[in-house]
């Protein structure tokens, strides 16, 4: 089922009208119910599939538990969970593209047999749930995660429909211990739930999908020039943002309306000053995860800056691989962690880092770097043909004609034009903005009539825009296919 | 003072819901004052492109045709009209292509053929796979109004108007009111986005006027310029087991069940009625689409089924898919064959149509 469709608003009413009329054990089974109807809408098999992760890691946890910490038995136990639950990733999101880039280099090698290639459907949201769940058991075996005793509150961890297709990916810290008790019907809550539901439907259907569409054009072409091709990426740049944040926005204003509280997975990617700095605003919830489950465990900051670097190489390499079975995620993975490792190197070698002061002409530059810079990086993340990204990087700005000069200004700036409230917001956000506040509750002393009745007025907004605006083409969301 | 939770949502979705009233009352009055301007995302007047079609068939059917050739892009993409017309010397050839269009347009366009002083002696109809027998197939509201400009100067077909969602009250009002809402929420304010892009437009000029640039621009992002390697706009209709669906479209499985629903009878006897050859032609689609299978056993029984029904009525069919030997190389996006291949391909066509033509 997917967010913007009049189904998913018709599950998302009667589940939350049901729901709060429940008593709290009885919630959760609910949930737990909704949410394989959600997520076996389309293919009820896939059900199946989560199934097996949770039978899997609910296991792997239990037996953690019964055992002291520093015993034998601990460490197979992990290896074996993880490499269950991975394995299981890996058949159905990498085994055509490992067989396949294997294959390459036996017929390199002159050697010629059969390649096996399995024909089936990607299930959505695997890599999100994998990593959730296998976060559980590693968080388990460190002794840094209480055991989940009921095997259907665990369940409801793993596939919580709101965050279950594309994230945030939580840890059981956060989300288990909210499922473990009851939540109260709170009107903030419920009303800023709303407003981000709202505020998410407003960027996925008029944003996200009318730029996505010049994006598309731009590289559907089998011509495109210099000015084309970089208005394009900067359309997609704003494509993918709005498309992802707007996931989950709505995702986190679901789970309010419901009592939860699921951590936030963006702020302001395109304001960073640094690529260091992108990583901390840029998809939270995977950076977070991918810092504590590989580049600590790598060694992290505390190695040499060499081991570092190559720590950072390989984290970020992953994470590109994490998107998707092609090279060209794995490029982009592999660009921003040069990109994080040069700032790594420079910093240590200077001793800059956080907490300098910087003058607004440094700081303007700095931010203008690191957006070209993940921009560039968006080209390796969207052209998924090889021939033509190399095509596309080796275009000159020079003999391009006057006509495809303004048809690329013309994208890019329509972009950005749709993009306005995206800037609006996080300017808003970055000077402290009194409505930014009273929106979030953080003003002391608003009361709640007038918070309400602003929040009506940027619903009102919203859905009149929603309305006059959205793209008559609906796209699925980008991180679906992860 | 505190709020109930019930109070706070009450408030907050009366206000999206008046806004969303507001919103269609704008539309409304500014499709009043609308002066049928294009915006780049594709949305336009469909009634306008539907009278236009029709006046577009009128004037290229107004001199005597030996072969009219009928379709959507799949037409388009294939026949090259330059070689076509050198090939069939001294027969003259009229291609009326039209992209997007569905068998309810084509069935339209056959009747006005038909229709015309002089009509041709052969017709021949360019479908995908299941195409042939889906009239509702792309029949969302744009297409709705494409077939009322249609219909508007021929009068209005009964086979046709029974696909057509019904105006005012009847057994279905309720719903048909429901549909109409939704269908005023989710459609854009064309003339909103048009003036956005015109501010867009302005803000980039160089060189040329917003009119001569939409035009420029209308021909780099052109099908003559697409990319080689996209997979097809159709994807599941091939491969779904059951009732078959393509972007919530829906035609059933079995060929007999999907003929009773479709103008495929209607467009037979129409030709025969007036000794006109009908010659239909299943297209091969892109070969080894990337992720999407190229037949199915329900696919393959459905050709089948249509193969045997079209040969009792001695209507000639040339099933592309199996001999066509045109590879991936040929094609452009998705099942549309490249400008460079489309000449060969018009010479390939050609063999594989002459037994088939009337004299």
């Amino acid at each position: 089922m997917i967010f913007q469709s009049f189904d998913y608003l018709i599950f998302l009413l009667i589940v939350v009208v049901t729901y709060w009329r429940l008593p709290m054990r009885v919630q959760n089974w609910f949930l737990l119910a909704a949410s394989l109807v959600f997520y076996g809408y389309v293919h009820p098999w896939y059900c199946a599939l989560v199934g097996a992760t949770i039978l899997i890691d609910y296991s792997a946890a239990r037996m953690l538990s019964a055992r002291p910490q520093g015993s034998r038995g601990r460490k197979r136990i992990l290896a074996t969970s993880l490499t269950a639950t991975f394995s299981i990733l890996c058949w159905f999101k990498y085994f055509n593209f490992f067989t396949e880039a294997f294959w390459t280099a036996f017929a390199q090698l002159g050697i010629d047999i059969p390649k096996p290639i399995i024909e089936v459907l990607l299930p959505v949201g695997i890599s999100f749930y994998t990593f959730q769940s296998a976060s559980y058991v590693v968080d388990v075996f460190r002794g840094r995660q209480d055991l989940c005793r009921r095997l259907d509150d665990y369940a409801l961890f793993v596939v919580f429909f709101p965050q279950l297709v594309a994230g945030p990916i939580e840890r059981a810290g956060h989300l288990l211990g909210q499922i473990t008790r009851p939540r109260v019907a709170d009107a903030k809550q419920c009303a800023d739930g709303f407003t981000l539901i709202i505020w998410g439907v407003f960027k996925k259907v008029v944003i996200a999908d009318s730029v996505g569409i010049m994006a598309s054009r731009v590289f559907s072409i089998q011509d495109a020039s210099f000015p084309m091709v970089w208005a394009g990426v900067i359309a997609f740049g704003v494509q993918i943002f709005a498309d992802f944040s707007a996931y989950t926005d709505i995702a986190r204003g679901t789970a309010k309306l419901l009592g939860f509280d699921l951590m936030k997975n963006f702020n302001h990617p395109y304001a960073a000053s640094s690529p260091v700095d992108f990583w901390r605003r840029w998809h939270i919830s995977l950076s977070t995860w991918f810092r504590d489950y590989v580049y600590i465990p790598l060694g992290g900051s505390r190695c040499g800056r060499w081991r570092v670097a190559f720590n950072l190489l390989l984290t970020f390499a992953l994470s590109g691989l994490w998107h998707g079975a092609n090279w060209n995620f794995i490029i982009w993975g592999v660009y921003h962690g040069i990109l994080v490792a040069i700032q790594h190197l420079w910093q240590s070698r200077n001793g800059g880092g956080a907490g300098t002061s910087a003058s607004f002409i440094r700081s303007f530059l700095a931010r203008a770097g690191t957006f070209v810079l993940v921009h560039i990086g968006w080209l390796f993340f969207r052209e998924q043909n090889f021939d033509y990204l190399i095509e596309y990087l080796s275009l000159s700005p020079f003999g391009v004609t006057t006509s495809d000069w303004e048809t690329g200004l013309f994208i890019a700036l329509l972009a950005q034009l749709f993009a306005l409230p995206l800037w609006i917001h996080g300017w808003m956000d970055k000077h402290d903005n009194r409505l930014v506040k009273w929106l979030s509750g953080e003003e002391p002393g608003v009361s709640p009539i007038r918070r309400l009745t602003v929040q009506a007025v940027l619903v009102f907004v919203l859905a009149l825009l929603i309305t006059s605006l959205r793209s008559p083409i609906s796209a699925d969301f980008i991180y679906f296919q992860f | 003072m505190s709020l109930s939770v019930r109070s706070s949502i009450f408030i907050l979705a009366t206000s999206a819901i008046v806004a969303v009233g507001v919103a269609v009352k704008l539309r409304e009055a500014s499709e009043r004052t609308d002066d049928g301007d294009r915006g780049l995302r594709g949305a336009s007047n469909f009634v306008e492109q539907g009278r236009t079609h029709t006046k577009d068939l009128a004037k290229r059917i107004s001199r005597a045709q030996h072969i009219a050739f009928v379709g959507n892009s799949m037409l388009g993409t294939r026949i090259d009209k330059d070689t076509i017309n050198e090939l069939a010397k001294p027969r003259e050839v009229a291609i009326l292509k039209e992209g997007n269009t569905f068998s309810a347009v084509w069935y339209l366009g056959i009747k006005q053929i038909i229709e015309s002083p002089t009509p041709p002696k052969n017709v021949v109809v360019f479908f995908r796979d299941r195409m042939l027998t889906w009239p509702t197939f792309r029949l969302n509201d744009n297409a709705v109004e494409f077939l009322q400009g249609m219909m508007e100067s021929n009068g209005v077909d009964p086979l046709v108007d029974r696909y057509l969602p019904a105006e005012g009250e009847d057994n279905d009002g309720f719903f048909n009111e429901l549909e109409a809402i939704h269908a005023r929420v989710t459609e854009p304010n064309d003339a909103m986005i048009t003036r956005i892009e015109d501010l867009a437009l302005d803000v980039t000029k160089i060189e040329k006027d917003k009119d001569k640039r939409r035009f420029a621009m209308s021909e780099r992002f052109s099908m003559e310029n697409l990319r080689h390697d996209l997979p097809a706009d159709i994807q599941d209709e091939v491969t779904t087991m059951s009732t078959v669906s393509s972007d919530g479209y829906e035609t059933p499985n079995d060929f007999h069940d999907a003929l009773a629903e479709s103008l495929l009878p209607a467009m037979v006897n129409l030709c025969r009625e007036n000794g006109v050859r009908l010659i239909l032609v299943r297209v091969k689609r892109r070969p080894d689409a990337k992720g999407y299978r190229e037949s199915s056993p329900e696919l393959d029984q459905y050709i089948s089924d249509l193969s045997k029904w079209l040969a009792e009525r001695d209507v000639p069919f040339i099933d592309a898919a199996p001999i066509s030997p045109f590879t991936e190389a040929d094609y452009a996006d998705g099942d549309h064959v490249s400008a460079e291949s489309r000449p060969a391909y018009t010479r390939w066509f050609w063999k594989q149509l002459t037994p088939h033509l009337a004299p």
